[in-house]
């Protein structure tokens, strides 16, 4: 399809009660859109299908409402582009599943269609491991060149989004609202940074607001868009299973993290791996598989550079730092034997602490210390009052 | 058997003790603030913080540490000097004092969510 018909598969596209379904239908035979567009309202009356013919009524009344090619300037003009089913831009891996939209509403750029997409998912309510293991493999995989399709959500999607953004990777996501649509919007910065270095898509009409309904139909194209699957955290009645069960259903890698077993958050991914799911440790599991896919038979890049080392300065110039509160010395080495990966609260510790050693630190003791070993990179917050043993990778 | 004779809680400060405290702050604030037009250190504004709580230099790296490591607005900046000018005045000192300011940067860090509003 050519360029100057995407004003037109817009246009289509727009038209109230027009889904995507009858719109494959209405250019079966390699109609243009364009051509669609200046056809009579009684061509349009037989190309429907049957019991649907009303809808001319409609594709009447759009067309005198509306000027296709002035109103894609003025999507164009607010950074927003349209591309549709048969056209180049149109990407590769969505074209080839069955419920695949007419068209998508994107800003920055869609994937490479060369290169490994992997959805990375999960709960939004998530765990600090959640936190970490998100982190961890949004940076393997960035540096591995995986461009990482995403919901942009609260938790785990946000998370892994922004860190392939922050280690220069590819990121997409896929929007439950219109692409001009902040959501959720505690999450604008990111959305602004996919703007400029990666994407944001979404099935909808621009200006859309997010309903609960628009969500789990936009599942089906995270999952569309990617070689893979990748739940980290995950209940087991979740948004994020039905999302999994898309991805089974168009033939789609599913990979599963492992939790603890009487862990709610990784019970949904428990369960997966129980049904045959790929089992990640590493980002190396994931990146085997991928290289499997047919469509890499020739092979894809996924060395992983040599970890960069960590910035120890940071650390260094901090540890001076531990000396500076010497009225209790060894109150900091107690505190590390008593943290491990579980959150405590300050009380929890405290007592701990006089479990560890018999003395009684008050609590302004215990936060001041745990607040200077949490800016020396010893400890680190879990939210809510927690603390927890800071997880290096 | 050494652990289950252990004590599983602490006996804390009175309220009575706790509400003395409280009442020579307040006492403490009233004579700083005389003749200011305030009376309390939640009512200070940018000025009067530079000049009631002053920090020495090291302290001050620390807090411009911990703002950017934790994403501190400037408001929030000038909040968790306030909150540690309260604290040093409730433990009767006259200058805040490290475990003050860090006391304080806690609790700002205490009712933070698990969403930090990355990015």
């Amino acid at each position: 399809m050519e360029e100057k018909e995407i004003p037109y598969a817009q246009w289509l596209y727009r038209i109230k009660g027009l889904g995507s379904k009858t719109i494959f239908h209405l250019l079966d035979g390699d109609v243009k859109p364009s051509r669609l567009y200046q056809m009579s309202k009684e061509e349009w009356m037989e190309r429907l299908p049957a019991g649907k013919s009303r809808l001319a009524q409609a594709m009447e009344q759009a067309r005198t409402q509306y000027e296709p090619e002035q109103e894609y300037r003025k999507l164009l003009s607010q950074g927003i582009r349209f591309t549709c089913a048969g056209h180049e831009s149109y990407p590769y891996l969505l074209a080839q599943i069955p419920d695949r939209p007419f068209g998508i509403y994107y800003m920055g750029r869609l994937p490479d269609e060369h290169r490994p997409s992997l959805a990375i998912i999960g709960a939004r309510n998530c765990s600090p491991y959640g936190i970490y293991m998100a982190e961890k493999f949004g940076r393997e995989l960035a540096e591995a060149g995986v461009q990482i399709i995403s919901g942009m959500a609260r938790g785990i999607d946000g998370i892994s989004q922004q860190t392939v953004l922050e280690n220069n990777g590819y990121s997409l996501a896929v929007l439950g609202c219109g692409a001009d649509v902040c959501y959720p919007a505690e999450n604008r910065k990111l959305y602004q940074r996919l703007q400029k270095q990666g994407g944001i898509c979404s099935e909808y009409i621009p200006g859309t607001l997010p309903q609960s309904m628009l969500f789990p139909p936009r599942n089906r194209i995270i999952s569309g868009l990617a070689d893979g699957v990748l739940v980290i955290e995950a209940k087991q009645k979740s948004g994020t299973l039905i999302t999994v069960d898309m991805a089974l259903e168009q033939g789609r890698e599913v990979f599963a993290l492992p939790g603890r077993a009487n862990e709610p958050l990784s019970e949904g991914c428990n369960r997966l791996l129980k049904q045959g799911a790929c089992m990640v440790l590493d980002t190396q599991d994931i990146l085997r598989e991928l290289e499997k896919l047919p469509r890499f038979c020739h092979g894809i890049t996924t060395a992983l550079p040599e970890r960069k080392q960590r910035k120890e300065t940071d650390a260094d110039g901090e540890g001076k730092g531990s000396e500076r509160n010497t009225r209790k010395p060894g109150l900091c080495e107690i505190i590390r034997k008593v943290l491990d990966l579980t959150p405590k609260t300050v009380e929890e510790i405290r007592m701990e602490v006089f479990h560890m050693t018999d003395e009684e630190y008050s609590v302004s003791e215990i936060a001041a210390m745990l607040m200077q070993m949490e800016l020396s990179g010893m400890v680190q917050s879990a939210g809510n009052g927690g603390f927890m043993e800071k997880i290096r990778f | 058997m050494e652990k289950i004779t252990k004590k599983t809680v602490f006996v804390n400060e009175s309220s009575a003790d706790i509400r003395a405290r409280v009442m020579k702050a307040r006492a403490i604030q009233k004579e700083r603030f005389t003749g200011t037009g305030i009376e309390f250190n939640a009512e200070m504004g940018s000025c009067q913080i530079e000049r009631y709580c002053s920090l020495n230099e090291s302290q001050r790296k620390m807090l411009l540490q911990a703002l950017e490591k934790k994403n501190i607005s400037l408001r929030s900046y000038y909040k968790i000097m306030k909150v540690a000018r309260t604290i040093a005045d409730l433990d009767g000192k006259e200058q805040i004092e490290d475990m003050h300011l860090l006391e304080s940067l806690f609790y700002r860090q205490a009712d933070e969510k698990y969403w930090k509003g990355r990015g």
